[in-house]
């Protein structure tokens, strides 16, 4: 093999990787940022559709996640001690992002789902959530919708046998906080014990990696 | 004679069988109730115990006054991250240790609550121990705190610490979380 041809095959070998490079540039996901402890899932995953009702017993459905970032975390009103201290933390997250200089202004909220609509009546979810935050939506409903989203989710859940009286049930669940993107896609897990500034911190650096 | 050695030494082992040892021997610090949200069915209760003595203490039955009743739970996570409550027959306080009971481990489940209890209201509660003998305990609302506020790398500048009684029963929780 002659010289020449030896230089113009390297060329060609180098526009060819360049080439494949550039046309795939949109496909590769961004390295993930080494400051996200969360799982993250890079391309995001669309959420089942979903027919709720709010607080306020009004309509809610997947449609009501598309434009803003939704925090959401399964759980029950009869719940002493995992459900307050998950919503605590979401409550001092959502008040630290209200005060944070570059990142208070984008579009969020904070939404706890019942998987025991039996005793989660839309009021009893009303005066629930507005104890953490006015702001905070409480979602009940029918068990199949209830049961569409915790299962695409990875959410489980299951009743205690019930008490003397028939109310004393329990219900052991899942205690993750999800991250839902302004495309309705799940974009990242948070599992407990939840940190405030472990949450804030990932949610700032996933706003920030899926914008780029 | 030997009676009235007789008579000293019964005397000394009535006083010694009448008094409350094992409550004695029980030292309880930083009890609380969770506030809950108005109607919340039930309450969860926390404190730290620790047994001075050198017996074992068991805890066998909890009751107070404010609440229908009341019982000592425990949470655990299985393989699947799936987290459940379920109550425990006693709670074991052995010999010079301490067991804490904080959010996300071993709670206090407090049920019906007679009226709505707020931060700084006074809850009472009865203990009945393994030797069969009571004591009151008293603990104070609060409100919830969350898990690990270091102050460390965010920008709390801004945070209303008034909203956010974070000091109190903070301790607690840094302990007992990471263990579940």
């Amino acid at each position: 093999m002659k010289r020449s041809q030896v230089i113009l095959l390297i060329i060609v070998g180098g526009l060819s990787l360049w080439l494949g490079l550039w046309l795939s540039r949109d496909k590769a996901p961004a390295p993930i940022p080494e400051n996200i402890s969360s799982t993250l899932l890079p391309q995001g995953r669309l959420l089942p559709e979903f027919h709720l009702v709010n607080q306020e017993n009004q309509p809610f459905s997947r449609d009501d996640l598309v434009g803003k970032w939704s925090f959401l975390f399964f759980g029950y009103t009869h719940c002493p001690d995992v459900c307050p201290a998950a919503l605590t933390t979401m409550q001092w997250a959502w008040q630290i992002l209200g005060n944070n200089k570059t990142h208070q202004n984008i579009p969020r909220q904070m939404v706890f789902i019942s998987v025991d609509p039996r005793r989660d009546t839309p009021e009893v979810m009303k005066s629930y959530v507005k104890y953490f935050d006015p702001s905070f939506i409480g979602l009940t409903g029918e068990l199949p919708e209830i049961d569409a989203l915790t299962r695409n989710l990875g959410i489980l859940y299951a009743y205690t046998p019930e008490g003397k009286d028939g109310k004393n049930y329990s219900v052991s669940h899942s205690g993750q906080i999800l991250l839902i993107d302004p495309k309705a896609n799940l974009r990242a897990v948070f599992s407990p014990p939840h940190e405030v500034d472990k949450i804030v911190g990932n949610f700032i650096s996933i706003v920030d990696y899926v914008k780029e | 004679m030997n009676n009235r050695y007789l008579a000293i030494i019964s005397l000394a082992v009535t006083t010694l069988l009448s008094t409350p040892l094992y409550a004695a021997d029980l030292d309880v610090s930083d009890a609380w109730v969770a506030e809950a949200p108005p109607m919340a069915a039930v309450m969860a209760g926390y404190m730290t115990l620790h047994n001075k003595g050198k017996t074992g203490i068991k805890i066998f039955n909890v009751s107070s006054p404010e609440f229908k009743s009341a019982e000592i739970h425990e949470m655990t996570t299985d393989a699947n991250g799936m987290m459940s409550m379920s109550p425990i027959p006693h709670l074991e306080i052995k010999a010079g240790k301490s067991v804490t009971l904080a959010p996300g481990g071993y709670h206090l489940m407090l049920y019906g609550p007679k009226t709505r209890y707020k931060q700084g209201d006074k809850i009472a509660f009865k203990f009945v121990l393994s030797d069969n003998t009571s004591m009151e305990v008293k603990a104070q609302v609060r409100k919830k705190v969350g898990h690990a506020m270091d102050h460390g790398h965010m920008d709390h500048e801004h945070m209303q610490h008034g909203d956010m009684p974070m000091h109190e029963g903070h301790e607690q929780m840094d302990h007992s979380m990471h263990n579940n």
